[in-house]
């Protein structure tokens, strides 16, 4: 029965339905809550990420999407045309063979994306820690920029942190760095996976840039 | 014709103290800094006085706050490190301990500055004097630790000039020019007349001021230097002369004179008193004052129909003035903040009110920065962190000043009335 | 006459007393006194009462003169053309409000109207002089509308 190939037909097909319809109902599930999320709080914070794989995650507070969602939308789209194409043209082996390796890609950037989410959660939590004990100060011009970069433990001490580009006003400047001395410690990094911790959170720089 | 006597005019070397004005420190800012300050060991009467003044010095910054002496913990030490939980517990971002080592002679205070959250010590100054120095030595100390804390250079051991009024029985009154340290201590006497004095300036060097008096009959621009005593009138010619104003080099003063007769501004060279003129126009020009670098002046002119602030580029060859003023119907004695990236200057509300307001240069929009009727005089500290200006309340004419952060402090007379407040520059 | 109307009685008397031969008679001429008047530069009271009067006043941040002032001026006009030595000092005011400099710039504004003035009806430029006081000399001490608008003045000495 197993050799047969209408059996393995219907059993792929029915395999692809389902996979379509989970992913579906995943994937836009997904996006919605990330994109409530990022419009519920207004940010004033950004929060970027240098990484040596050259890969920056913005969270831009005047966007609505993270920026993975593109992700989301090509895998939607693939899941779409494979659909079609079996649909369509019932191959042989090597078409199988095709659909089952970009099942297995599509998984992977399926598992990107979770991955994504997940450090965008994490930075939404950062942002927030800080947001709470930043005290702008006042009196000072509009549209003041400082960055700073932080060296941050697996525990979530935060070691170091150096003025990367000043705001040209010292009390700004200064304000940003008492924020950060008086978090001291992000107690929410012991939940963050090892791997994810070592990829985007050891080192991070934050942008201080009232609205 | 009548003629004015020189009469009433002491000339005292400011070693003659006068009183002090009181430091009211009336609205603390929001986002501070949290010190904790142990009384410094060696010599418990100087340790109370320094602590005081070292107090008010920060605190009245706006971006300070010293914890109260009654909740201070003892300081602990095991194994050469101090303990930092407690005082995180309490909420302290910094902890200041000290030392006095008093000899006949001299008088050195060594202090250091730990970080609570970093857990470990930032700074260990000494600074030294002579016994009665007390006050300056204090203030050195909170401007070490403000420096420390906040990279910002301290104003403590700055001084202020300002125009004291007192009235006898008669209604009579004497305008005494007076000295005193940043918060209104050690009051000396530089000049005292029967007629009135206004304007005054400090020079770069903090070594000189200038002034207008009234004492020949007429507005008179004068230089004394505050050690000796020596003053000599600017010029000789016979014409009103007022509002002086020191370029940061210190060769020249920047004038108002009244030679035809109206308000216009010169450029005096004091080497060799030459005067070089600036503005040439039907209306009212005065109350220049220089830019940080030298290379422009702000100044008050009636050209457009009322008063406005407008700024002469001097490394032009024909320099224009541009009006920088548009809001409101009167902007004032405008002076620049020690980086330039604004203004602070005088400016009349719809309602008719006087107030002090801020103008940053990238911004077009005013800031109004103070609430009562009739401010006037804004002198701006030289970290540009703080002003110092004129009010009245209740008919008496005083001196409040506030920090950009928000904090308030007032420094009422302690006789008579005072007014036209000017801040050094930086003495240390 | 008033010389021949005395020798009359002189000589009336004398013959009266003729007729009495123990009288002693004299006549003797009261001498004429020339002095010579000094002319002190001080005005006279006269004068310092009409200059007293001729206060100007004016609006707020104004030095334009109204037609009261005008009229007082006039007196002053008249009283110079009259006595050709004097000089006179004016002197400009301003009230509080605003900055002390701007003040004393305005107090000078107002002065120098008031000498225009002059100067249009034919008064010499030397015999002015213009000086302002800002808002050093007050008339009246206060804060309101009423000090505030005595204070806003040119005063002529």
């Amino acid at each position: 029965m197993i050799a047969n190939h209408r059996y393995l037909q219907a059993s792929l097909f029915s395999f692809c339905i389902h996979a379509v319809i989970f992913l579906y109902i995943y994937g836009s599930f997904n996006t919605d809550s990330t994109q409530s999320l990022l419009i519920s709080k207004p940010l004033q914070i950004e929060l970027k990420f240098d990484l040596p794989s050259q890969k920056i995650t913005k969270i831009n507070p005047a966007s609505t999407k993270v920026d993975t969602s593109l992700q989301n939308q090509s895998s939607q789209d693939v899941i779409y045309s494979k659909t079609q194409d079996v649909t369509k043209t019932p191959q042989g082996n090597a078409l199988i063979e095709s659909n089952i390796a970009n099942l297995l890609v599509e998984e992977s950037e399926i598992n990107a994306d979770k991955e994504q989410q997940e450090v965008s959660m994490y930075a939404q939590r950062i942002i927030s820690m800080i947001e709470d004990a930043w005290m702008k100060p006042r009196n000072i011009p509009d549209s003041l920029v400082a960055n700073l970069r932080l060296k941050i433990r697996s525990s979530g001490r935060i070691t170091d942190v150096d003025l990367i580009k000043s705001s040209g006003n010292i009390r700004f400047d200064n304000s940003a760095l008492q924020a950060v001395r008086r978090v001291e410690t992000f107690n929410f990094f012991s939940s963050i996976p090892k791997t994810i911790y070592e990829k985007e959170f050891q080192v991070i720089a934050i942008s201080f840039n009232p609205l | 014709m009548k003629k004015n006597f020189l009469l009433g005019i002491l000339l005292l070397i400011p070693m003659l103290s006068y009183g002090e004005l009181f430091l009211e420190i009336t609205k603390g800012s929001e986002d501070q800094y949290k010190v904790a300050m142990i009384p410094f060991e060696g010599n418990s009467r100087i340790s109370k006085q320094l602590h005081n003044i070292i107090r008010n010095d920060l605190t009245r910054t706006g971006e300070f706050s010293v914890l109260d002496e009654e909740l201070l913990l003892p300081v602990k030490i095991v194994n050469e490190e101090l303990i930092y939980n407690d005082w995180k517990l309490l909420g302290m971002d910094y902890l200041v301990t000290g030392t006095i080592v008093k000899a006949n002679n001299s008088l050195d205070i060594n202090y250091e500055i730990y970080d609570v959250h970093k857990k470990r010590k930032v700074r260990s100054s000494k600074v030294f004097g002579i016994p009665n120095q007390i006050r300056q030595l204090a203030h050195y100390t909170s401007d070490g630790i403000y420096e420390s804390i906040t990279g910002i250079k301290g104003i403590a051991a700055t001084k202020l000039l300002y125009v004291n009024e007192t009235k006898d029985s008669k209604s009579i009154s004497t305008y005494k020019l007076m000295l005193a340290d940043s918060d209104g201590a050690n009051e000396k006497i530089l000049l005292s007349s029967s007629d009135p004095i206004i304007s005054p300036s400090w020079s770069p060097d903090g070594k000189r001021v200038a002034y207008v008096s009234f004492e020949t009959g007429m507005a008179k621009v004068f230089i004394q230097e505050i050690a000796s005593g020596k003053r000599e009138s600017v010029l000789s010619k016979n014409t009103q002369i007022s509002s002086p104003s020191w370029s940061p080099d210190g060769k020249y003063l920047s004038l108002t004179l009244y030679q035809d007769g109206n308000a216009e501004i010169y450029i005096l060279r004091l080497r060799d008193r030459t005067l070089t003129r600036m503005t040439n126009q039907f209306a009212i020009d005065t109350e220049s004052s220089w830019s940080p670098k030298g290379n422009k002046i702000l100044f008050t002119s009636g050209r457009s129909g009322s008063p406005q602030i407008y700024e002469l580029d001097l490394r032009k060859l024909n320099p224009k003035a541009k009006r920088i003023s548009f809001e409101g119907t009167y902007n004032a004695k405008a002076s620049y903040l020690p980086k330039e990236e604004g203004i602070i200057f005088v400016h009349r509300s719809a309602n008719g009110l006087f107030h002090i307001a801020l103008k940053y240069k990238r911004e077009n929009f005013i800031r109004v920065l103070t609430e009562a009727k009739m401010d006037e005089s804004p002198s701006v500290a030289p970290n540009g962190n703080m002003v110092i200006y004129g009010i009245r309340e209740k008919d008496l004419s005083m001196l409040a000043g506030f920090s950009l952060s928000g904090a308030k402090f007032k420094l009422p007379a302690s006789n008579g009335e005072v007014r036209e407040p000017s801040w050094s520059n930086f003495l240390r | 006459m008033n010389k021949s109307i005395n020798t009359f009685f002189a000589l009336s008397t004398i013959l009266i007393f003729a007729g009495c031969s123990s009288l002693q008679i004299t006549e003797e001429a009261v001498a004429d006194q020339s002095v010579a008047g000094v002319s002190i530069t001080s005005k006279s009271t006269a004068t310092q009462a009409v200059l007293a009067n001729a206060v100007v006043y004016f609006e707020y941040d104004q030095f334009s003169l109204s037609a009261k002032s005008i009229q007082a001026l006039k007196g002053v006009s008249e009283l110079m053309k009259r006595n050709t030595k004097i000089t006179i000092s004016i002197e400009g005011h301003a009230d509080e409000r605003g900055t002390r400099e701007y003040n004393l710039a305005l107090g000078q504004r107002r002065a120098e109207s008031v000498s225009n003035y002059l100067i249009a009806n034919g008064i010499k430029r030397n015999r002015l002089v213009t000086k302002s006081y800002g808002e050093e000399r007050p008339l009246s001490l206060g804060s309101n509308d009423t000090a505030w608008s005595k204070n806003r003045r040119v005063e002529i000495k």
